[in-house]
């Protein structure tokens, strides 16, 4: 396998990155003086020490060996779409319909049957109406002819 | 006494019977997030966070509060039955409780574990009681380099107690801070990081980070996980303990309580870390430490003692000076500022009837918990046999609805998926991400008094180390430091000795 710790590698040249970006960003906002600071002097110290911590993390890394990294991709892409997918469906179709398509997806990972995943997106459809929209009298569009 | 006068106001405040109900339900909840492995309080409470907007604020707090203690009780359900922890501060009843389970005990540990919860929980709030008016008064005389060395402390100590490096606990932190400055400048009026999104001039919504963090992250790695079935019935019967259990245990809940308490109160540390601490002096005082790790009792109940001492002390710190005691007290701060109630010394002068009523309801709450934990267990026992794959399809939604219901508009949706692919991927390449929320929470307030201390002493850094108060505590944060540093270096250089293992 490989000889680094691969997670603390990747994590820490992020840091590295992400710090000298804030750092060179923020200076566009002004630095200012120590007694007078500007818009821009806390991200671009906060930046600086995010890049100097990030190489404290990763150079240990690449001598030292760590456990392979396992990412569920699966998981990961049902989720993360599902909730694209309720933003965007929302104010079109209605809270139950979005609901049950949202539904539709977020079990993708779970391997349950149409039958019981339809079911289950009406009982959560149902459930929240009667939650969020009649008892807490939120303003969301239950149908896609309500607004 | 004036102690007295105001906790008959508490009571006058807490018994009004919408109050009691919202106590009720905040704890019910409470245990129900608590006793589901995964989803915790923090999670829990952003959630309903936009729900209490209707909401009276005294009874809003109430809520929100039973919810955070009431999931201490319910977390070492699942860790005794299940060996997996319901909250991050139930990993340790793993150790003693499980086994305890295996040997057909697992009735008297529940019964056990709830017992230390009430005592944490009252020696907790007997803190509280005990120390809050002295540390207002304490507080009312805070200049921002007090200030700032306090938040410094918070953060830090967060930071720093951590399992793994204290370079990425602390780069956690400073990522927090930076993401705590998108938004308009409070001082300069100049927008930052907005990237020309109107919708970012606010700031990124405490909500979006909280449940993109904690909620999302873990719904991913969990919607497709199946966890074990329980099999055995929990009688009443089969709970009563021995007196020799009572006789072992009495000691080291008052011990885990103590170090609770204490840690609790201190910014940055929460539950967690005060549930490992006193299952670590608790072996140390053992008269026999080989039976740790095989169902001793005292190692079962001093960490739960701790947890919940630590709950109640965590409010210590959040409602005498306004700087979270821990990451889920940072959220009940947005929600006190949210509800228009500004956090800090004078909350207790101006909101008599909210601090007291509050204070008093936790003893209400730690009773009524202790009704739902002991004749109730057998709900939380079938609660724990729902499926995966059903509960977690089901919390995204609400997660989504919650989320969306704050301002009616999609964008937060779009920013949560951001941010909950990044707490993906921190969870993925063990990145803690209680210190960036606490980070993000105290930046803004960082930012300020840092700002305002160096404008009255006119650049002069000495400004900090000055006062008695500031300089002790920047002492205290760099010593944190230092013993953090060395602590992982020495743990680095002893191949493969670890003495025992915190929650990876």
């Amino acid at each position: 396998m490989v000889k680094i710790d691969v997670r603390d590698a990747i994590g820490g040249f992020f840091l590295i990155i992400l710090g000298t970006s804030v750092s060179l960003y923020s200076m566009k906002y002004g630095i200012g003086q120590l007694q007078n600071m500007g818009a821009g002097y806390f991200p671009f110290i906060l930046g600086i020490m995010l890049a100097i911590l990030g190489a404290f993390v990763f150079l240990p890394a690449l001598f030292r060996e760590g456990t392979p990294i396992e990412i569920d991709y699966r998981n990961m892409v049902s989720v993360l779409l599902s909730i694209i997918v309720f933003a965007v469906l929302l104010d079109y179709f209605g809270l139950v319909l979005t609901t049950i398509i949202t539904t539709l997806i977020s079990t993708i990972p779970g391997n349950l049957s149409w039958k019981r995943k339809i079911f289950l997106g009406g009982s959560i459809a149902f459930i929240t109406t009667i939650i969020f929209v009649l008892a807490l009298g939120m303003t969301i569009p239950v149908w896609p002819w309500s607004k | 006494m004036q102690v007295f006068d105001s906790l008959m106001v508490g009571l006058a405040s807490a018994t009004q019977l919408p109050i009691l109900m919202y106590c009720l339900l905040g704890v019910f909840l409470g245990t129900f997030v608590g006793v589901l492995p995964g989803i915790g309080p923090l999670a829990a409470i952003s959630l309903l966070l936009p729900i209490t907007y209707h909401m009276e604020p005294t009874a809003a707090i109430v809520l929100l509060a039973g919810i955070y203690y009431g999931s201490e009780y319910g977390g070492s359900t699942a860790s005794i039955l299940l060996n997996l922890p319901g909250t991050a501060a139930n990993a340790i009843t793993c150790l003693d409780g499980h086994p305890m389970a295996k040997q057909g005990r697992a009735g008297v540990a529940l019964f056990m574990t709830t017992i230390a919860s009430l005592v944490g929980g009252v020696v907790g709030v007997l803190m509280l009681i005990f120390f809050a008016p002295s540390i207002v008064q304490l507080g009312l005389e805070f200049g921002p380099s007090e200030y700032f060395a306090l938040l410094l402390l918070g953060v830090v100590g967060a930071s720093m107690l951590v399992s793994g490096s204290p370079a990425k606990g602390l780069a956690m932190v400073v990522i927090g801070l930076i993401l705590g400055t998108v938004g308009i400048d409070p001082s300069s009026g100049v927008p930052r990081f907005d990237f020309g999104f109107a919708a970012l001039l606010d700031g990124i919504s405490l909500l979006v980070v909280a449940m993109g963090l904690f909620g999302i992250a873990e719904i991913i790695k969990n919607i497709s996980a199946e966890r074990d079935k329980v099999s055995e019935k929990i009688t009443l019967r089969s709970m009563t303990p021995t007196k020799n259990d009572f006789q072992d245990s009495s000691m080291p809940m008052v011990r885990g309580a103590c170090v609770g308490s204490f840690l609790g109160a201190l910014p940055g540390t929460g539950a967690a870390i005060a549930s490992f601490a006193a299952y670590a002096v608790e072996k140390k005082c053992a008269k026999d430490p080989s039976k740790f790790g095989k169902g001793a009792i005292q190692g079962l109940t001093a960490p739960e003692a701790a947890n919940n001492a630590a709950c109640q002390a965590a409010f210590i710190p959040t409602l005498t000076l306004g700087i979270p005691g821990s990451a889920t007290m940072a959220v009940m701060i947005g929600a006190l500022i949210l509800h228009g109630i500004q956090p800090g010394p004078l909350l207790m002068i101006n909101e008599p009837s909210l601090f007291w009523g509050l204070v008093v309801s936790f003893f209400i709450g730690n009773i009524f918990l202790v009704v739902l934990n002991i004749p109730l267990i057998g709900i939380w026992v079938s609660t724990l046999n729902i499926s995966s794959k059903l509960l977690y399809p089901a919390i995204l939604i609400f997660i989504m609805i919650g989320l969306y219901s704050v301002k009616n508009s999609t964008f937060d949706l779009y920013m949560v998926t951001i941010i909950g692919f990044c707490g993906y991927a921190m969870v993925i390449l063990r990145f803690e991400a209680a210190p960036l929320l606490l980070g993000f929470v105290l930046g803004p307030m960082m930012e300020e008094n840092l700002r305002r201390a160096l404008l009255l002493s006119r650049g002069d850094l000495s400004t900090f180390v000055d006062g008695p108060i500031s300089a002790g505590l920047i002492s205290l944060s760099g010593a944190i430091v230092i013993w953090s540093i060395v602590r992982f270096l020495r743990n680095s250089f002893t191949k493969g000795a670890k003495k025992f293992s915190y929650m990876t």
